[in-house]
């Protein structure tokens, strides 16, 4: 059964890296976007297949000893897998024209001309977004220690293609290349029993520096500003770190240094990313530290080892990760109409692209948990589990995602408020209204049935948790 | 089918009606088929006449069935119970790791909510009428429609739930629909940012709420509000969460010192000024110290906290009130200062006479508050009868104060005791905190990228080419303006 489930699991990374393959010769972007919508669509049936009937029973991996290189979907990575594709799905249908056609999505230097023609070899970026797909479910995937070093260290190569030449391609590498040492250290040490103890810090800091963890914050706002938006989106939001993180936890609970040194900086970030995304002038760079004061949530979750905990950090991944791509999106096609969106300044627009700025107020409060999304539902376990077991935590866990859900709402205000706007841009278009239409509604939708997004996650985390380490407690 | 189950129908059906209307709107939204103002006034019409209609009939089953309390829960929303059986039973000490979590859906119909709840359904009814003539024609009409609904929706369930969880959502309904409405006139610079102030003393607050939520589950092991008053709970505890429900409650209900947002808050329609300022959203405050008094009365410290802060707003609302010169913002600070005397009477647990409060408040500045933008005509009509200009009234106290010190009080009931400045110095301070920050994230970021800090940044005041580049010609000109 569970070589069957080796190659179940592989059957969408593989079907990916082929449609990234003929996205990257595709003649034009609009080509190019069909063939990636195409092979993403199919890679997200393909890993919902797999997440439900490939699935690999037994053990979880150990990280204190040797294997070889090995794959398969577990209870843990299985409900992951189709939301790292769904995003991958959402930002290819989702991206601006402009943007996708070689119009330099950079918030710097973007120029406005409203109808850039798709030109030849810019499927390019598609590619690259699919390619990143690929790798992060890989990562999903990966059944031992090696494995998942090995596409952590790949998984930013993508990334650092798009970024070749452009400026912002330096510190994406010095941070990739932190995090990359850090991890493979940390898988490395685990194996050596004289320095066994150093394993759980390492990866924990490796995990911090890709999760933009204070003080390892100040490449996650630069590379929002510098990169496709796109592309970072599908970057930062599946939170492979958190993920690992939580691969961690659940072999080994965190204990002493490590989990007082993440509760630490976890709290910090969060209120620190809160704080400063609330006095940005860029709506990129707010946007940054909005993720990164997002995945100190998601970290103190997981940190955490209860079951509660747990289970809602990986729900937040989901649903607040699904949030922020749709209002990443919306920002992105205000900028693909704008160009670079400034906060400090009311620029208007509700009335004459009412779809647009409902999008974006809709998407922005989906994402700081408004009841009868299912990023609510998630936030509310993560409070509950951390409240009860550390108080001080929690409390300024809930105090700086109050300061998030202000930051959103000025974001949407500042965009789209306080003037009239006459300067005749789009509304969405239906693609656009398409893919954020849809984002929205899956929210909703799970939002108000959660139960079955909850209980899987809750399964996975009772199948691996308890058996492992049902003695272990850290209070 | 029994009477416990018509209440329950009945009373559940002023929250779904609404949710449902709202719900049906906001999809066909989506689908790009919106109806247009017109339709939306008939849908939210037929809404109204619905809810209220379920409102009172709920308080005509009530009185029927003999005025006993109702507790009536329909199910689980979402329900995360170990399906392993180990976790539970065989270790104890994972048994704390892996808590039993549900969220029920339920409703307490007692004499407190059924008051709340046919207030609410009268009002949100009358001003609903009202609106349909008043707004006729006004662009936008729709959205205010929209939003009317999901604020009813969202004010009946946090009037009716069963469970402190239950009327957390009911109670983020009613502040984001607050600051909406209060950014109606959203191509105005003044609604939107009054209306992000709003929203961002609400969630301050309301962070208060959530972290109470907790502290009553670690407290009682549950967040049903019945069998919450049953559970022994300690003074310490009670203390933690009166003082934290009462922070949550200062945020709604405008009380010192977070004050400052009602006022700004009239910047919306006259109508959603009246409901939300006048009747009910700024009492949800006092309904949830009300609702939750049995889990703190035990505490003296939490009630003298109350007390205290009650007559503060008491105090500051009239001094306030008294300075102002315009309808609207006289008639918000004297809410505040009636909702205060309504804390002084919570604290002194006196529940019934604040329930009366309520009531007679609610309704008597619903009236003010709709004949706020007649103020002018009522008044040259009332002078047309008496045949002479209307004699100066409620100067009495400050007569009573030397003229020197009367000229300096007016000067700092002007300046709203300084509580203005206070927050403006407050929020400078933070803001140059959080500057300084992301000054050293710009300078890492750009050490590690060899490039020059502020380069990222868009700063069309300093670079003028760079908007020019940025923004097509026929924009630059407004954005520079």
């Amino acid at each position: 059964m569970n070589a069957m489930s080796t190659w179940i699991a592989l059957v969408p990374i593989v079907a990916l890296a082929i449609a990234s393959a003929l996205t990257h010769v595709a003649p034009d972007a609009r080509v190019a976007r069909v063939r990636a919508a195409t092979g993403a669509t199919l890679g997200l049936a393909l890993a919902v297949l797999a997440a439900f009937f490939g699935r690999v029973e037994g053990p979880t991996m150990h990280f204190h000893a040797w294997s070889p290189l090995a794959f398969g979907l577990d209870h843990l990575s299985a409900p992951l897998a189709p939301f790292v594709v769904a995003i991958g799905l959402a930002v290819v249908l989702g991206t601006p024209n402009r943007f996708a056609s070689g119009g330099a999505d950079l918030g710097g230097d973007a120029t406005v001309r409203t109808h850039d023609r798709p030109r030849r070899g810019h499927g390019h970026y598609f590619a690259r977004l699919l390619a990143n797909v690929a790798l992060s479910l890989a990562l999903l995937a990966a059944r031992t220690p090696l494995t998942l070093a090995i596409f952590w260290i790949l998984s930013g190569v993508p990334m650092l293609a798009e970024l070749r030449g452009r400026r912002g391609f330096r510190i994406f590498l010095v941070q990739h290349l932190a995090s990359s040492t850090l991890v493979l250290a940390g898988v490395v040490v685990a194996k050596l029993a004289a320095l066994e103890s150093f394993a759980a810090p390492l990866l924990v800091l490796g995990i911090m520096v890709r999760e933009g963890i204070f003080p390892f914050h100040a490449w996650v706002p630069r590379f929002f500003v510098r990169a496709p938006l796109g592309s970072a989106l599908v970057f930062v939001q599946p939170q492979l770190g958190a993920y690992v993180l939580a691969r961690w936890v659940v072999a080994d609970p965190l204990g002493g240094s490590a989990s007082w040194l993440l509760d630490v900086l976890g709290v910090v970030t969060m209120l620190y990313g809160a704080a400063l995304a609330l006095g940005q002038r860029s709506a990129r760079r707010a946007l940054g530290y909005l993720a990164v004061s997002q995945s100190a949530l998601v970290l103190l979750g997981l940190a955490d080892g209860g079951l509660l905990g747990a289970t809602g950090a990986l729900l937040v991944i989901v649903a607040v990760g699904l949030a922020q791509t749709g209002f990443g999106l919306a920002i992105s096609a205000t900028e693909a109409r704008r160009g670079p969106l400034r906060l400090d300044v009311e620029s208007g627009g509700f009335s004459s692209t009412p779809a647009l700025a409902g999008a974006t107020l809709m998407l922005g409060l989906a994402s700081i948990g408004l009841p009868g999304t299912l990023a609510f539902v998630a936030e509310d376990l993560v409070f509950h589990a951390t409240l009860e077991a550390r108080p001080w935590v929690g409390v300024v866990m809930v105090l700086a995602t109050a300061i998030n859900g202000i930051a959103v709402l000025r974001i949407a205000f500042r965009l789209f408020g306080g003037r009239t706007r006459r300067t005749g841009e789009g509304d969405l278009t239906r693609r656009e209204r398409f893919v954020l239409g849809l984002v929205g509604a899956v929210l909703v939708t799970l939002g108000l049935v959660p139960q079955p997004v909850l209980a899987p996650t809750m399964e996975a985390f009772e199948h691996l948790v308890v058996p492992m380490h049902a003695s272990a407690t850290r209070h | 089918m029994s009477l416990d189950l018509v209440l329950a129908l009945l009373a559940t059906s002023t929250v779904v009606l609404p949710l449902l209307a709202f719900g049906t709107v906001a999809t066909l939204e989506v689908l790009g088929r919106l109806p247009n103002d017109r339709q939306l006034a008939r849908v939210a019409k037929l809404t109204f006449l619905f809810s209220t209609t379920a409102g009172l009939a709920a308080a005509v089953v009530f009185v029927a069935r003999g005025l006993e309390p109702l507790h009536f829960v329909f199910g689980s929303w979402f329900d995360l119970v170990p399906q392993l059986a180990h976790a539970a039973s065989e270790n104890t000490a994972h048994a704390t790791h892996a808590p039993h979590y549900g969220f029920e859906l339920g409703v307490l119909v007692d004499a407190t909510s059924l008051v709340y709840l046919v207030l609410t359904s009268l009002l949100s009814g009358t001003v609903g009428a009202f609106s349909l003539r008043y707004l006729e024609g006004e662009r936008g009409a729709g959205r205010f429609f929209e939003l009317l609904m999901l604020f009813a929706a969202g004010l009946s369930l946090l009037v009716l739930a069963e469970s402190l969880d239950l009327l957390f959502i009911g109670w983020e309904l009613v502040g984001i629909t607050s600051a909406l409405l209060i950014a109606f006139y959203r191509e105005r610079s003044g609604p939107v940012r009054h209306g992000l102030l709003a929203f961002a003393i609400y969630r301050v607050c309301d962070a208060a709420l959530l972290t109470a939520l907790v502290v009553l589950h670690h407290l009682t092991g549950t967040g049903s509000l019945p069998a919450a008053f049953a559970a022994p709970v300690t003074v310490g505890g009670a203390t933690a969460l009166g003082l934290l429900l009462l922070f949550a409650a200062l945020g709604k209900s405008a009380q010192y010192p977070f004050s400052g947002w009602l006022p700004r808050a009239m910047e919306g329609p006259t109508p959603s000024s009246a409901i939300f300022y006048g009747a009910l959203s700024v009492h949800a405050g006092a309904y949830l110290l009300i609702r939750t008094a049995p889990l703190w009365d035990s505490s003296t410290i939490a009630r003298t906290a109350i007390v205290i802060v009650g007559a503060t707003s008491a105090f500051f609302g009239t001094f306030v009130g008294r300075a102002q010169t315009d309808a609207k913002s006289s008639l918000a600070y004297a809410s505040v200062a009636q909702v205060g005397l309504i804390f002084v009477e919570i604290g002194f647990g006196w529940t019934t006479l604040a329930l009366v409060h309520v009531a007679g408040h609610a309704t008597l500045r619903t009236l003010e508050l709709l004949r706020a933008p007649s103020l002018l005509l009522d008044h040259q009509r009332l002078e047309a009868e008496l045949g002479t200009s209307v004699p100066a009234t409620g100067a009495h106290y400050e007569r009573m104060l030397p003229a020197s010190l009367r000229t300096r009080l007016h000067r700092v009931a002007l300046a709203r005791a300084g509580l203005d400045a206070l927050a403006a110095w407050l929020v400078a301070r933070a803001s140059t905190l959080a500057a300084t920050g992301d000054r050293i994230d710009r300078q890492v970021a750009a050490a590690l990228d060899r490039r020059a800090a502020f380069e990222d940044e868009i700063l069309p005041e300093t670079e003028p080419r760079a908007i020019a580049r940025a923004v097509p010609s026929h924009e630059t000109a407004e954005v520079s303006r």
